[in-house]
C-alpha cells in the first residue's frame, strides 16, 4: 500500500436526505458509513448505478454537501462540520470539480474567456486582467483547444459537447488544484470523443500529480481511468480493490451482476429477474433485496468487510460467514 | 423483393429547414430488414440515426422537413401513402417504441386509459375483451397487472420500458422500431430490457430496428448492424462480419471502448477531431478529416454503397477498403 498521505480521507461519513411525502418523513441515506481514501496521482473510480449515492459521494468531497455523520480529512487536517469564509476559499481552490453535464455547467450568455478568467481572478491565481488572459490562453493550450485566442471570444452555444467538456476541464484547472472530483465527465459525449476527454485526464493526472475520484456507471471506462475501483450500491461501498484485480475476480454479487450485464452475450432466453423495486431493509445489506445468494443475516445485519485477496476487500456476508 | 423481407428502405434522404435553408441529415440510406431479425443501427449524435427512424414511420412533419426515396413495408411504400392509409399501418404493422419512452407516456392518465385510447382508436371498443388484451401483454412483459391501475410517475423507468413495449405489440406488428429505447436506463435494467425483447422477438418472430449509440451493445443483442456517420450509411453486415470491420470508421469506433477484463489497461487512441457539422459537411466521404486512412480522392469523391462480393450482403461505403489491411477489432492498433 502507498504510504504518502491521503489527499482526502473519508471516514464513516454517512448522508441522510429527508423525504416529505404527504405528511410523512422518511429518511433516505445517500451514504451509508463510506471509507475512502485518494493520494496524489492517484485515481479512484466510484461505480456505481444512478441512485447509488456516488454523485452524493463527489459533492461532499468537493464540498457541495456536507455529510450527516463521520469526517472529511484533508491533507491530514479534519475538516468543521462547515467550511466557510478563508476556508472554504482555500479548499475550493485545492479541489475541483468537472460535471457530467457540459451543455448545463458553462453559462450561455458569457464567453468562454469569461469562465476561464472567473476562476483566476477569484482566486487570485492572476493578478491583473492582463494576465489572466495569458493564463486562459495557456489553459485552453492545455487541454488541446487551439489555436487559444479563438476559442476565449466564443460563447458556449458555438462548440460541440466535446469542446464545451475541454473548456469544463481547462475551468477546473484555472485554481491548480490537487484534487479533481469528475462526474461521468464522458458520459453526454458521443463514443468517438469518450477516449480523448479519458486521455486527456490521464495527461493531467501524470503531469500534476493529481489526486482524482472518477465517477462513473461503465465499468469499462473505470478499468480505464483508474487505479482503484470502489463499487456503490444504494449508499454502501460494496467492494474495493486495485482495478485489474477486482475486474479479473468480482467478488460480491451485485458487481458480478454488473460485470455480467456488461461482457455475456445476450440471448433472451435465461431467467429475467423481478424488475419490481423494493426497499432495502435498513439495518442489512443494501443490495439483499436484489441478491441471489440472501440469507437470513443479509436482511438483519451490515455485512463486515472481508479481505478476498491482497488490495482487494469485499463488503458481503457470504465472505465473513464462511470462516 | 422476396418474401423474407419485411422492410426495404432505398435511397431514404432527409432534409431539416432551417433559417438557412434545408439542410440535408440523411442521404442515399438504403437497407432490407428480414423477418425475425433484428437490425442494429449505430451511429454518434447528429449522424442521423433517430432520423431514419422517424422518416421510415413517417414522423417527419411537412413544416420541420421534407423527405424522398422509398420506404417499402412489405408491398406497400410507407413514403408515398396518404393520412388515412398511414393510420391503418401504425400501430399495426409497425410501432415505434421512441427515444426515453418513458416520457412518451401521458402523466395524467392511468396506463390502463392509454391503452384503451390506443384500442379504442383502431375501433376496438370491447371493454372487457381490451382489458383482457391489456393484462396479457402486461404479464408478457413481466409485469403484474396491478400496473395497469398507476399512473406513470409510479413507475421506475425499466418498467415505464417495458410498458411502452407492450404497447408497441399490442396489434402483433411486423415491425417495431426502437429508437434509443434503454439510454436512460443503468446497466442492469438495459440488460433485463434487452433480454426482454429478445425473448418476445423470438416468440412472436416481429422484426426490430433497434437504434442506439451502444455499439457494444448492438454487437451482443443484433443479428445485424448498420453503422451511420454524417448521414450516410457506411457499413453494414451481420455481428460475425463485424468481427472484421472493413470502413476505417466502423474500426476506430470499435478500438475507441476500453476493453474490459483484460489486465492492465493500455493507452487507446480515440478518433481525432468532431463529428461533422451537418449545415456545413465535409466534401467527398464524411469522415475523411478523421480518417486516418485517408486520401487526397476522400476528400472529393463521394464513395458509393457497395457490396462486398462473395460476403453475404455485407455493404460498405469507403473508396479505400480494399487497400487497408485487414485486422480484427480485438487487437490493439
Amino acid at each position: 500500500m502507498n504510504r504518502t498521505q491521503a489527499l482526502i480521507e473519508l471516514q464513516n461519513v454517512s448522508k441522510r436526505y429527508r423525504r416529505r411525502t404527504a405528511g410523512s418523513a422518511r429518511d433516505t441515506y445517500a451514504m451509508r458509513s463510506v471509507n475512502l481514501a485518494i493520494r496524489p496521482g492517484e485515481v479512484v473510480a466510484l461505480v456505481g448505478e444512478s441512485g447509488s449515492g456516488k454523485s452524493t459521494t463527489g459533492a461532499i468531497i468537493a464540498g457541495l454537501e456536507t455529510p450527516t455523520s463521520g469526517s472529511v480529512v484533508f491533507v491530514g487536517d479534519t475538516l468543521p462540520s462547515r467550511l466557510s469564509g478563508d476556508r472554504l476559499k482555500d479548499y475550493r481552490r485545492r479541489v475541483q470539480i468537472i460535471f457530467q453535464d457540459p451543455f448545463s455547467s458553462l453559462n450561455p450568455v458569457h464567453t468562454i474567456g469569461y469562465h476561464l478568467m472567473r476562476p483566476l481572478l477569484i482566486h487570485k491565481v492572476a493578478a491583473s486582467r492582463a494576465v489572466a488572459l495569458q493564463a486562459a490562453e495557456g489553459l485552453l493550450e492545455a487541454v488541446g483547444l487551439q489555436p487559444a485566442a479563438n476559442y476565449l471570444r466564443k460563447m458556449p452555444h458555438q462548440l460541440s459537447g466535446g469542446q464545451r467538456q475541454r473548456v469544463g476541464i481547462a475551468r477546473v484547472l484555472a485554481t491548480n488544484p490537487e484534487l479533481l472530483v469528475a462526474d461521468e465527465p464522458t458520459s453526454m459525449l458521443d463514443v468517438s470523443l469518450r477516449l480523448d476527454i479519458m486521455n486527456l485526464l490521464l495527461d493531467l493526472r501524470d503531469k500534476r500529480q493529481l489526486g482524482m475520484l472518477y465517477i462513473t456507471h461503465d465499468l469499462s471506462g473505470a478499468h480505464y481511468m483508474a487505479d482503484r475501483i470502489m463499487v456503490m450500491y444504494r449508499g454502501m461501498i460494496v467492494e474495493e480493490g486495485l482495478s485489474g484485480v477486482l475486474l479479473s475476480s468480482p467478488s460480491h454479487p451485485y458487481t458480478q451482476i454488473l460485470m455480467n450485464a456488461l461482457t455475456r452475450d445476450i440471448t433472451g432466453l435465461e431467467d429475467i429477474p423481478s424488475p419490481v423495486d423494493t426497499q432495502s431493509a435498513e439495518q442489512g445489506c443494501s443490495f439483499a433485496s436484489r441478491c441471489p445468494h440472501r440469507m437470513a443475516v443479509c436482511v438483519s445485519e451490515l455485512p463486515d468487510w472481508a479481505t478476498v485477496a491482497e488490495g482487494h476487500r469485499v463488503n458481503c456476508h457470504l465472505y465473513s460467514c464462511s470462516s | 423483393m422476396t418474401d423474407n423481407t419485411v422492410l426495404r428502405v432505398d435511397s431514404l434522404w432527409v432534409d431539416y429547414y432551417t433559417r438557412s435553408g434545408p439542410i440535408r441529415v440523411v442521404q442515399d440510406v438504403s437497407f432490407e430488414i428480414r423477418r425475425g431479425e433484428i437490425l442494429g443501427l449505430a451511429g454518434e449524435s447528429g449522424s442521423g440515426k433517430s432520423t431514419v427512424a422517424q422518416a421510415v414511420t413517417r414522423l417527419i412533419r411537412p413544416t420541420v422537413g421534407r423527405m424522398g426515396g422509398d420506404v417499402w413495408l412489405q408491398d406497400e411504400n410507407i413514403a408515398q401513402l396518404d393520412r388515412k392509409a398511414l393510420r391503418h399501418i401504425k400501430w399495426k404493422k409497425v410501432s415505434i417504441v421512441a427515444q426515453s419512452a418513458m416520457n412518451s407516456l401521458n402523466p395524467v392518465l392511468r396506463i390502463r386509459s392509454q391503452f384503451d385510447d390506443i384500442l379504442q382508436s383502431h375501433g376496438q371498443r370491447n371493454r372487457q375483451k381490451n382489458f383482457a388484451r391489456m393484462c396479457e401483454l402486461i404479464e408478457m412483459v413481466s409485469l403484474s397487472a396491478e400496473v395497469l391501475d398507476a399512473f406513470p410517475h409510479q413507475l421506475s423507468g425499466g418498467m415505464k420500458q417495458r410498458v411502452a413495449i407492450a404497447m408497441a405489440l399490442l396489434f402483433h406488428p411486423d415491425l417495431v422500431i426502437m429508437d434509443e429505447p434503454t439510454t436512460a436506463l443503468d446497466v442492469i435494467v438495459e440488460r433485463e430490457i434487452v433480454s426482454e425483447i429478445k425473448r418476445l422477438q423470438r416468440q412472436f418472430g416481429f422484426s426490430v430496428l433497434f437504434i442506439s449509440h451502444d455499439l457494444d451493445l448492438l454487437l451482443r443483442m443484433a443479428d445485424r448492424v448498420a453503422i451511420m456517420y454524417g448521414g450516410y450509411l457506411m457499413e453494414i453486415g451481420s455481428v460475425q462480419e463485424f468481427a472484421h470491420p472493413l470502413h476505417p470508421y466502423s474500426r476506430a469506433l470499435l478500438q475507441s471502448f476500453p476493453a474490459i477484463g483484460a489486465v492492465g489497461a493500455e493507452r487507446r487512441r480515440g478518433i481525432p477531431g468532431y463529428p461533422p457539422d451537418p449545415a456545413n459537411p465535409p466534401g467527398g466521404c464524411r469522415f475523411h478529416p478523421r480518417c486516418s486512412h485517408s486520401s487526397e480522392r476522400c476528400g472529393s469523391d463521394l464513395p458509393v454503397w457497395e457490396a462486398v462480393e462473395g460476403a453475404g450482403d455485407q455493404r460498405v461505403r469507403c473508396i479505400r477498403w480494399r487497400e487497408i489491411p485487414n485486422e480484427s477489432h480485438t487487437g490493439s492498433d
